[in-house]
């Protein structure tokens, strides 16, 4: 079969740029073969390519962190301020990190999912205002809270709940009333709590949505474990009150 | 490739100086961050933020051409040192020669191949991006690589003794 009516200059694009399907490829692979126009303007296309992509350039090191710094520097929504003003200077960090992180974040994964690691990535809770849920209390486990508040990942409100061992070693555990989106490439479980697991950005994650939503990100996958069993088990057990493993309910 | 890292390299294109180009990678983020915080949810942030680091860096390159500040055309050719001419073909191929060269091109052509060659944009995305038909991008994209070709073979043969 024939190739249709030739165009040099958008054929040898298109060619070029990969984005011809097999069969559209093949055709016009024959169809070059008889061609000197098609020729030569596939071989100036490879070659101006070529030069293209050598031109690439990684962004300055320093320049995200400088716009953190101008973005972090413009107006913050007012509930922000109150509860920030209470959590340490090492912690305090703007509810603009989180989109930031978004807008910064790993290809293709879902606003929050791509927020939610860029916080536990750089270990920062960005606060808008006090959590809704009461933190759990991990310190039997050997896990510290480090801060915790009121965020939103992408539009998605949640909870966020970041704790450190003693090793420097960190785990946020994020709770939401809404349910959180699925992480690209992730793995379901068969848990029977809607759960799911995945890698992204160098970070383990896991998702269930019972008792309540939850989502927990941590480098280490070990740790996630520990984490996602112990708010588990420990809030089924007292479901009923809405209360979290080994903190008192009364 | 990074989202930052795909923002800075369009910004290469929309912007002669580095210090311009990391001040429109900036403008393009406060209002990206602007945009979301009002409700703008893009499905895939990088053809979004490509989107608005070309508005943004238009309206700019306007605004420097109502002010003549443009630095003359001249500028962007023939900056390799030619003290040594052995190295020179290596010279003219590292990515200092090709940014200049990049600035040969006329402005469609040279978005469209940072969109598509340098940050791997797809030709319907940068057809979204650059707000004209598929058939444009591909003509602008091939005419493109073949001016770019044209001027780096150039630059080496001037430096042939
Ligand atoms: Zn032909």
């Amino acid at each position: 079969m024939g190739w249709r009516t030739h165009d040099p200059e958008r054929d040898a694009a298109a060619y070029v740029s990969g984005e011809m399907g097999q069969s559209e490829r093949e055709r016009f692979e024959a169809h070059v073969l008889g061609c000197d126009d098609c020729w030569g303007e596939v071989s100036i296309g490879r070659d101006g390519r070529a030069m293209a992509e050598a031109a690439r350039e990684m962004a300055p090191a320093g320049l995200s962190d400088s716009i953190r710094g101008v973005v972090s520097a413009g107006p913050i929504p007012q509930p922000a301020r109150r509860r920030l003003a209470l959590v340490p200077a090492a912690v305090l960090l703007l509810a603009i990190v989180v989109v930031v992180g978004a807008l910064l974040g790993s290809r293709g994964e879902p606003g929050p999912i791509a927020a939610a690691v860029a916080a536990a990535r750089t270990q920062t809770i960005a606060a808008r205002g006090p959590s809704v849920h009461p933190a759990p209390d991990l310190a039997r486990m050997g896990l510290a809270l480090v801060v915790d508040g009121r965020v939103e990942l992408a539009g998605l409100p949640s909870d966020a709940f970041l704790y450190r061992t003693s090793s420097g070693d960190s785990v946020v555990l994020f709770v939401s009333d809404e349910s959180f989106p699925v992480a690209r490439d992730a793995t379901l479980r068969e848990m029977g709590n809607g759960g799911w697991s995945a890698r992204s950005d160098g970070m383990t994650l896991v998702c269930g949505d019972r008792p309540t939503n939850y989502l927990v990100i941590a480098q280490d996958p070990s740790l996630v474990g520990l984490v996602e069993h112990a708010f588990v088990s420990g809030t089924l057990i007292r479901s009923g009150r809405r209360c979290f493993l080994l903190r008192p309910c009364d | 490739m990074g989202a930052m890292d795909l923002v800075y390299n369009i910004a290469r294109r929309m912007e002669r100086s580095p210090e311009d180009a990391r001040d429109l990678v900036q403008d393009t983020y406060l209002s990206a961050f602007s945009a979301w915080t009002k409700g703008s949810k893009p499905d895939r942030v990088e053809p979004w933020l490509a989107t608005i680091c070309l508005n943004l860096g238009r309206s700019r390159y306007r605004r420097s051409r109502r002010a003549l500040r443009e630095v003359p055309l001249e500028l962007a050719r023939g900056a390799v040192d030619r003290s040594d001419p052995e190295s020179e073909a290596l010279a003219s191929l590292d990515a200092a020669a090709l940014h200049q060269a990049m600035w040969t091109l006329d402005e469609g052509q040279r978005i469209a191949l940072a969109l598509v060659d340098i940050c791997g944009l797809s030709t319907t995305e940068a057809a979204q991006v650059m707000g004209t038909p598929r058939g444009t991008v591909l003509s602008r994209l091939h005419r493109g690589r073949r001016a770019l070709a044209h001027v780096m073979s150039e630059h080496v043969d001037r430096g042939e003794p």
